[in-house]
């Protein structure tokens, strides 16, 4: 089975998991500069909660090129990522309400722990669907970025509770390393 | 016909419906933990109605791999399983704001009960569509597991005037009967 309806539906979802984001944000109260400051925070949490968004989107560009066949087992890989991907309106919705606290901060934390977890069930099932010595297998022979993104992921989970903002900063800093997107695959293609 | 566009079309109406759903989820009431307990069980049925979309898409994203005609009755018994789908945000709205209760959890069995028969009959007409001999026909001629989930259902729905709780459960236990898609797609694919 080709991959061809597992990109259309993930595209699907994750634009629309993108654009809902923003209704989230809420219009400055007053026509008026001091008004628009007061929503800054809020919009660098929307603009950080795209950036990761859009990471897991580039990754998966990039990963599904190589992919010729899907099984039962990559669906559900699939599935269970944008399950988590859904999450991210949510949490900046509670960052709108709650502001830069501890709970919603290290619940932010969950949910890229989440998806990096789902991320790597779809990179093993799809490892299995394509076989040993696949372009997949071989691009995905290693993990570095991913296990540094991942202990900065749960590492952020409990720091929310010391300060949210070095939470903040570890998200900011992982983001920055997956700027570049992943290389394995341009390599192999 | 081929199934191109009917394709793309499902793919982009269940992207929609499974993305809408978690504007139905309400956010916390403050920032602490205490705030987040209540949502549970909103949360929960979030997460089944999420995984229910995903097996109704997965099991058509199978069944249409190996489909190769359709035609307008096909069209219309996917838009007829797309109505019943496209009410699952609108469920999960209700428990959001009425809690589970004996009448939310019934419609939920209710709804699910009319995918699964949808489902059945997109089937059906894709049958009629190839003839007999189709790799859909072939696939699905020994197919217990649709019977058994729309007598789930039908059970389930029953259950509710008894016990809501017993009710989840067999929702539940009906999304675990489909952790494995149906196989016989993908070993006649290969």
């Amino acid at each position: 089975m080709t991959p061809t309806r597992l990109n259309a539906l993930t595209d699907g979802v994750v634009a629309i998991v993108l654009t809902i984001m923003v209704l989230e944000i809420k219009i400055p109260a007053q026509p008026t500069l001091a008004a628009a400051l007061e929503v800054l925070p809020l919009l660098a949490a929307y603009l950080l909660a795209f950036v990761n968004v859009a990471i897991f989107w580039n990754n998966h560009h990039h990963m599904m090129q190589s992919a010729h066949k899907v099984t039962g087992g990559v669906l559900w890989a699939n599935h269970s990522l944008l399950f988590c991907l859904t999450l991210f309106p949510l949490m900046i919705r509670w960052i709108d309400e709650a502001g830069i606290t501890p709970w919603p901060v290290a619940s932010f934390g969950l949910v890229l722990v989440g998806s990096a977890i789902a991320y790597q069930l779809l990179e093993r099932a799809l490892i299995a669907a394509e076989g040993e010595d696949s372009v997949m297998q071989k691009a995905l022979s290693h993990h570095l970025k991913e296990w540094a993104s991942f202990a900065g992921y749960v590492a952020a989970i409990p720091l929310a509770f010391v300060s949210p903002y070095i939470s903040v900063a570890i998200y900011v800093a992982v983001s920055i390393i997956w700027i570049i997107p992943d290389r394995r695959f341009e390599r192999q293609a | 016909m081929n199934t191109q566009r009917l394709n793309s079309f499902t793919d982009g109406v269940i992207a929609i419906i499974i993305t809408i759903m978690v504007l139905s989820l309400p956010v916390p009431k403050g920032p602490g933990m205490a705030a987040l307990l209540p949502l549970t069980v909103l949360f929960a049925a979030y997460a089944l109605s999420f995984f229910k979309v995903g097996i109704y898409w997965s099991q058509h994203h199978h069944m249409l791999q190996v489909a190769r005609k359709v035609n307008g009755r096909v069209l219309l018994a996917n838009l007829f399983h797309l109505f019943w789908l496209s009410l699952i945000p609108f469920l999960v709205r209700w428990v959001g704001e009425a809690g589970v209760t004996r009448d939310t959890v019934l419609a939920f069995g209710v709804i699910m009960l009319l995918c699964s028969l949808s489902f059945a009959l997109l089937r059906a007409s894709l049958i009629a569509a190839d003839g007999p001999d189709s790799p859909v026909a072939k696939a699905t001629a020994r197919s217990r597991k649709g019977l058994i989930t729309i007598i789930a259902y039908v059970v389930a729905i029953g259950v509710v005037f008894i016990s809501p709780t017993a009710a989840i459960v067999i929702y539940f236990a009906v999304a675990a009967l489909w952790l494995v898609p149906d196989r016989r797609f993908e070993q006649l694919v290969s």
